[in-house]
């Protein structure tokens, strides 16, 4: 089971900082040479270097004495031992992983570890351990067979978020679109429709609080309730404080009845209701932003993840339990549709990935009206990266393009100035707001 | 008579690489490996680390134990595939029958012992196989025939466990992978740990009496020796006939497919095309093995995968000097060379059209040539700025650049048009 991994995060790296270089140096173990400080200001880059641990490494197919082993952890280790120092280990290697030691005549891999996360000032190197996370899933609560599409993540969606928060005092609502669930989830669920999702969950959780039951409710709904047709439920429920977790499955579209348009449908998108043509350029509007929109309803907790960092929307559904004792928490993903957005299925977390790379997604948090970004993204890749890889979007003129483009820029960056205007800090009276 | 879904001729690292790759698409199905030697297989790059202890016999045969049970793997030992039968999809090794739905061919190449035509009746030795090493391993006074890879490492070992050993080398050490300048300091560093070398120099007559070789060399010097190695390269081993041929190796495709059906080839006894030239030839490295074998036992099971074509891969150390050699090293007049030199090592760049085409380097142990070997395979634009830090830090720069690249082509993993 890989269950710990290190991530080196694009920030540059001090000019003159070895910090790192300088604590792996100091540690005791001949087969790792420490990670690598690359210093090219005429390019201006400044980072670390270091073995990619791959699964299928070129490092083990090649080392003739079996020095190199991939273990169970996921991690490459080298047996000093075994080594003859042949160098074919650091011929194969297209990652830069392996150097080779003249004086002791044996190979060496760089590799990061806790002395290294320890040692770095700037927290660009980053231990990540999801064995926490591993050990905590609960069973899987979906039904077999599955009546959705190929390569759907709604239903990925719901089968993670289920392993997260357990079927244990949990209600789960959903509706007739995408995320239709009766009888294909082995928990208590209720089915509500598309335009009253906050309403029952308002019911549910209030008779509950009523006859003394400690029951969480959660609902998972799409971006066609949440973002138009229940906006206003949602909202309601919102300014009332009521007490559940709801979460927004956003594939842009409502997609179950045929991929018409719905509020999050990004501008010049193609839905079967807003054609691209001679006629039309597919949607007119700019897409309306709901994570802001109920962000500024000043409730306990908003967060935006993404199913590319699975940990991360984990810590954020514990946040959004958490925040449902007080008030209303959501969550808002972003989640490829490959039946409406025209794209390959297996496709769908790469294309997870690049939404938030090219800042289409931000990923940020939110409570009582503070904000705090939970991923940098520095080195932004253009839109045009994420538009060109759909066929509902990669039709896009120039002009088309750079209007996305503007418009991305200014959601992500207004979510970033909302954080430094009202940062969500630490030091933030939590308890203080909760009691307000 | 047994039929595996994976019949495997061979056990060396092209085969153990095609048992990986066929495990890794999540295949379960039986794999057979069939080698005529009766051991565990191994890697002959190994076998110079024999004679100066540097691995022992266990350490030789560690990782193919380990793969073979890892993978659940038959291996057939001691048995020859000397005809097939594609009809019917069997081999024929001694008087058994053995049927596959793929076949891999992996027999690797033999040594090319043509050079001792000139002298009939003198016993020699060779070295490719682990029962060659065994003959060879308490030799003293060893003369060496010959200047690859083999012959060297042969003799780099030979010397540092203190055996007496002669060089021959018809014309200049390693020619086909390093330059002059390179070969004159291993020739230096070999010298000085106690190789008796000579270049450029031919054998005249060989007289051989009582366990003893008196060479004479057509420059009159004469040499005398109690074991005489021939290394004077290999050629493919063909298993059985009616396999198309390119330059004596079987002419295989992008996915390493034979002209026979569900028949492949990888390793040393596979034709296959130069990265720069497109040109079919056997290309006896050992990082284009293990690459074709990736690729063979990846389309046997089903995976679409593409040999991009070989590079030429060779690093090698002398002592404690490590050299290293990455493709096309020979400059024209349209090549620009970024080089750095001191007074203990260096490194040069052969860029064409901005595009890296080769790298040498010595005693940069540090600089990954592996990295360098990317960038070739992925033709990385390196120019005005770039060129400029890979003249001032090949290390970093090709780090840089190699992830830079690597970055780009994360968007290309997804499959929509």
């Amino acid at each position: 089971m890989y269950y710990k991994t290190f991530t080196v995060s694009s920030r540059k790296c001090p000019a003159d900082c070895r910090l790192c270089t300088e604590a792996c140096a100091k540690s005791s173990d001949p087969s790792n040479s420490g990670v690598r400080r690359i210093s090219l200001p005429e390019l201006e880059v400044e980072t670390v270097h270091a073995c990619n641990q791959c699964s299928n490494p070129e490092c083990v197919a090649i080392c003739p004495a079996g020095a190199l082993t991939l273990n169970d952890s996921g991690t490459i280790s080298l047996d000093p031992g075994r080594c003859i120092g042949c160098g074919l280990c650091s011929m194969a290697c297209t990652h830069g992983g392996i150097v080779m030691k003249a004086a002791e005549r044996k190979a060496s891999k760089a590799d990061i570890t806790d002395a290294t996360v320890e040692a770095c000032p700037i927290n660009k190197i980053e231990a990540v351990d999801v064995q926490q996370m591993m050990d905590q899933l609960k069973p899987d609560i979906m039904t077999h067979g599955t009546t959705y599409c190929p390569g759907c993540l709604m239903e990925f969606l719901v089968r993670f978020t289920m392993r997260i928060i357990g079927k244990e005092n949990v209600v789960l609502c959903g509706s007739p679109a995408c995320c239709i669930l009766g009888g294909r989830v082995d928990v208590a669920h209720y089915g509500c429709l598309m335009t009253n999702g906050s309403s029952g969950l308002t019911g549910l959780s209030r008779y509950y609080r009523k006859v003394g039951k400690d029951v969480t409710c959660v609902g998972i709904f799409g971006d066609g309730a949440t973002t138009d047709i229940a906006f206003g439920v949602l909202s309601a429920a919102s300014e009332r404080n009521e007490h559940f977790l709801y979460i927004c499955y956003d594939n842009e579209a409502y997609m179950n009845t045929g991929i018409q348009r719905s509020g999050s449908t990004p501008q010049f998108g193609w839905t079967t209701t807003t054609h691209v043509g001679s006629y039309a350029r597919g949607k007119k509007q700019e897409p309306k932003y709901v994570p802001l929109q109920i962000a500024l309803h000043k409730t306990p907790y908003v967060a935006t993840a993404s199913l590319m960092d699975l940990d991360d929307y984990a810590k954020k559904l514990r946040n959004g339990l958490e925040a449902s004792k007080h008030g209303v928490a959501f969550i808002h993903v972003l989640t490829p549709c490959p039946t409406g957005w025209k794209s390959d299925p297996s496709d769908v977390f790469e294309l997870s990935r690049l939404a938030v790379e090219t800042d289409y997604a931000p990923l940020w948090e939110a409570r009582y009206g503070y904000f705090r970004m939970t991923k940098e993204n520095p080195n932004r890749r253009p839109i045009s990266d994420f538009t060109k890889k759909m066929g509902r979007l990669k039709h896009l003129n120039e002009t088309e393009l750079a209007a996305t483009q503007k418009a991305i820029d200014n959601r992500a960056n207004r979510i970033r100035k909302m954080a430094e205007a009202f940062p969500l800090t630490d030091d933030l009276d939590i308890e203080e707001l909760e009691n307000l | 008579m047994t039929t595996y879904k994976y019949l495997i001729i061979g056990a060396g690292p092209a085969a153990l690489s095609a048992v990986n790759a066929i495990r890794q698409s999540g295949d379960i199905g039986s794999i057979a490996l069939i080698t005529r030697e009766n051991c565990d297989p191994y890697s002959p790059a190994s076998l110079p680390y024999l004679f100066d202890d540097e691995i022992s016999e266990e350490g030789l045969f560690f990782k193919g134990i380990r793969a073979v049970a890892k993978h659940g793997v038959t291996l057939l030992k001691g048995k020859t595939v000397t005809a097939i039968n594609k009809e019917k999809k069997e081999v024929l090794a001694g008087n058994e029958s053995i049927g596959y739905e793929k076949l891999l061919i992996t027999t690797g190449a033999h040594p090319d012992v043509k050079a001792m035509e000139r002298f009939p009746g003198i016993p020699f030795d060779v070295l490719r196989t682990f029962k060659d090493y065994q003959g060879l391993k308490d030799g003293s006074g060893i003369i060496i025939y010959g200047a690859g890879l083999v012959a060297i490492e042969l003799a780099e070992k030979l010397a540092h466990k203190g055996v007496s050993v002669t060089v021959i080398a018809r014309s200049r050490l390693l020619r086909k992978y390093f330059h002059k300048e390179t070969t004159d300091l291993m020739a230096e560093i070999l010298t000085k740990i106690g190789v008796k070398l000579y270049q450029g120099v031919d054998i005249e007559s060989i007289d051989y009496r009582e366990g003893r070789y008196n060479v004479s060399l057509a420059d009159g010097t004469a040499i005398e020796g109690n074991r005489f190695v021939c290394a004077t390269g290999v050629k493919p081993t063909i298993p059985f006939e009616g396999l198309e041929l390119e330059h004596g190796a079987i002419k295989t495709d992008g996915s390493q497919r034979t002209n026979l059906p569900d028949v492949y080839a990888a390793g040393d006894a596979a034709a296959v095309a130069d990265f720069f030239t497109g040109k079919l030839a056997p290309f006896a490295i050992l990082t284009e093995a293990i690459e074709q074998g990736r690729v063979a036992g990846s389309n046997m099971a089903g995976q679409k995968e593409t040999y991009a074509g070989g590079i030429s891969s060779n690093i090698l150390r002398c002592g404690k000097d490590y050299f290293f050699s990455v493709g096309n090293i020979e400059p024209d007049d349209q090549t620009t060379l970024i080089a750095e030199k001191e007074d203990a090592s260096f490194f040069c760049a052969y860029l064409k059209n901005d595009v890296l085409v080769g790298a040498v380097a010595w005693n940069h142990p540090e600089y990954n040539a592996g990295v360098f070997r990317y960038l070739i395979y992925k033709q990385v634009k390196i120019s005005g700025k770039t060129a400029d830090a890979l003249k001032r830090d090949p290390e970093a720069t090709a780090l840089y650049l190699m992830n830079a690249k690597r970055r780009q082509d994360a968007v290309g993993l997804i499959t929509t048009k």
